[in-house]
């Protein structure tokens, strides 16, 4: 039989199944705590954003709606707003995301192959990044991955607020048309 | 519905804001009031959402601490370790099958039926068959008489991981479902209400895609 779906696991996982809770943690533990670490930049606390995330995850496994949105849509948002919420009340000024922005495989050991599924569009996204002016891509990994608003933007760029509102704006709207050129949105 | 106060241009960056979740409180509410209304300017903030939640997606992977897993297994309450079942006497195993019902109503699933019953020990003696595929036997089916019913299954050397259904036919030829189950490297074990009383029930299988896995003759 072949692996599992992640939406499989999260269904096994609202019926209190600890199985599928333990198979979907071993699953993702990598993914959620490398974005918690990319975001906190500090390993004990991005240790504890990524228990908190997962955590959430198998006590709200039944409000997941598989309609919405992939699994690990879901999971990673549960897991940067954590983090957003952690960097607030640890320091003002979030890391540099430019750890993020290595457009590699992050890891050596790759990526396990029944996660390979949820995120076969990360490759196509790092290489639209990639094709951004450096300050439009700052711009929207401030905004999209560290949570921040375009007037935080504009102070820690340095940059009217118009123009961090514009990079913003820009940024996205050519990702969104180099992603939609590649697979149609639903 | 009424006109819309502010034009769609001069909200932009705002749909923008909006669809990262990054608008404060008072901006987010005027903004939402147009979207609500506004057709395209909901599709433009479905539309950039999608492209962040991409974007999030592109996440580096990191190697959690050791003992990671752990603690965070302990914090989700699970079991560990995980015993498999182990074939034993019927004798045995029928107490064990009565005592998953107990663990089950403890927990709070079945108030009915021991408020009703006095309690598990009440439960009339179980009706019991070995689960089979192709002449082998998987594990045993137990039903546990009572306001509820009761279920209660193991089965091992299925081939299969993943979520199986279980269904059971009753005299009257209805089938219904009892539940959808885990198994893991084709072992797995379960208890759950039954839907018809237990004393109608002809048959139970698992199956998962379509396939039955495995099935019991009972009451017969
Ligand atoms: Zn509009």
């Amino acid at each position: 039989m072949t692996e599992l779906s992640d939406e499989a696991l999260l269904a096994g996982m609202a019926i209190g199944d600890e199985t599928a809770a333990i198979a979907f943690v071993r699953r993702y533990q990598r993914r959620v705590y490398g974005l918690a670490l990319s975001i906190v930049g500090e390993r004990r606390a991005a240790e504890d954003v990524a228990q908190d995330a997962l955590l959430r995850v198998w006590r709200h496994a039944q409000v997941f709606d598989p309609r919405r949105g992939a699994a690990a849509v879901w999971v990673l948002a549960i897991t940067r707003n954590l983090a957003i919420d952690a960097i607030r009340v640890r320091r003002p000024t979030p890391l540099d995301p430019a750890s993020f922005l290595s457009l590699g495989s992050a890891s050596d050991e790759g990526v396990p192959d029944e996660a390979a599924e949820t995120i076969d569009r990360a490759p196509e996204i790092r290489e639209a990044l990639a094709t951004l002016p450096p300050e439009q891509r700052r711009a929207v990994m401030l905004a999209v991955v560290h949570g921040l608003t375009a007037a935080d933007v504009s102070e820690r760029e340095s940059i009217p607020l118009g123009t961090a509102k514009t990079r913003i704006r820009t940024g996205l709207q050519r990702l969104r048309r180099a992603l939609e050129a590649q697979v149609r949105f639903p | 519905m009424s006109t819309v106060p502010s034009g769609c241009g001069r909200l932009e960056g705002e749909l923008v804001e909006l669809a990262l979740g990054t608008l404060s409180g008072t901006q987010r509410a005027t903004v939402l009031a147009h979207v609500q209304g506004c057709a395209r300017c909901r599709e433009e903030v479905e539309r950039l959402s999608s492209v962040a939640d991409a974007v999030l997606a592109t996440a580096p992977e990191a190697e959690p601490p050791p003992g990671f897993e752990l603690r965070l297994f302990e914090r989700m309450g699970l079991s560990r370790p995980r015993h498999r079942w182990a074939p034993r006497r019927r004798a045995a195993r029928v107490t064990l099958a009565l005592g998953v019902v107990a663990g089950a109503l403890g927990a709070g699933l079945g108030a009915g039926l021991s408020a009703a019953s006095g309690g598990p020990a009440a439960l009339a003696a179980p009706i019991a068959a070995d689960l089979t595929a192709q002449h082998s036997i998987r594990g045993e089916v137990y039903l546990a008489a009572g306001s509820p019913g009761w279920l209660f299954m193991s089965v091992q050397g299925v081939g299969v991981t993943g979520l199986v259904t279980c269904k059971v036919r009753s005299t009257d030829g209805k089938t219904a479902t009892v539940g959808n189950f885990w198994i893991q490297g084709g072992a797995g074990s379960w208890a759950y209400e039954l839907p018809v009383p237990a004393a109608q029930v002809r048959s139970a299988w698992i199956a998962s895609g379509g396939v039955v896995l495995a099935s019991a003759k009972l009451n017969g």
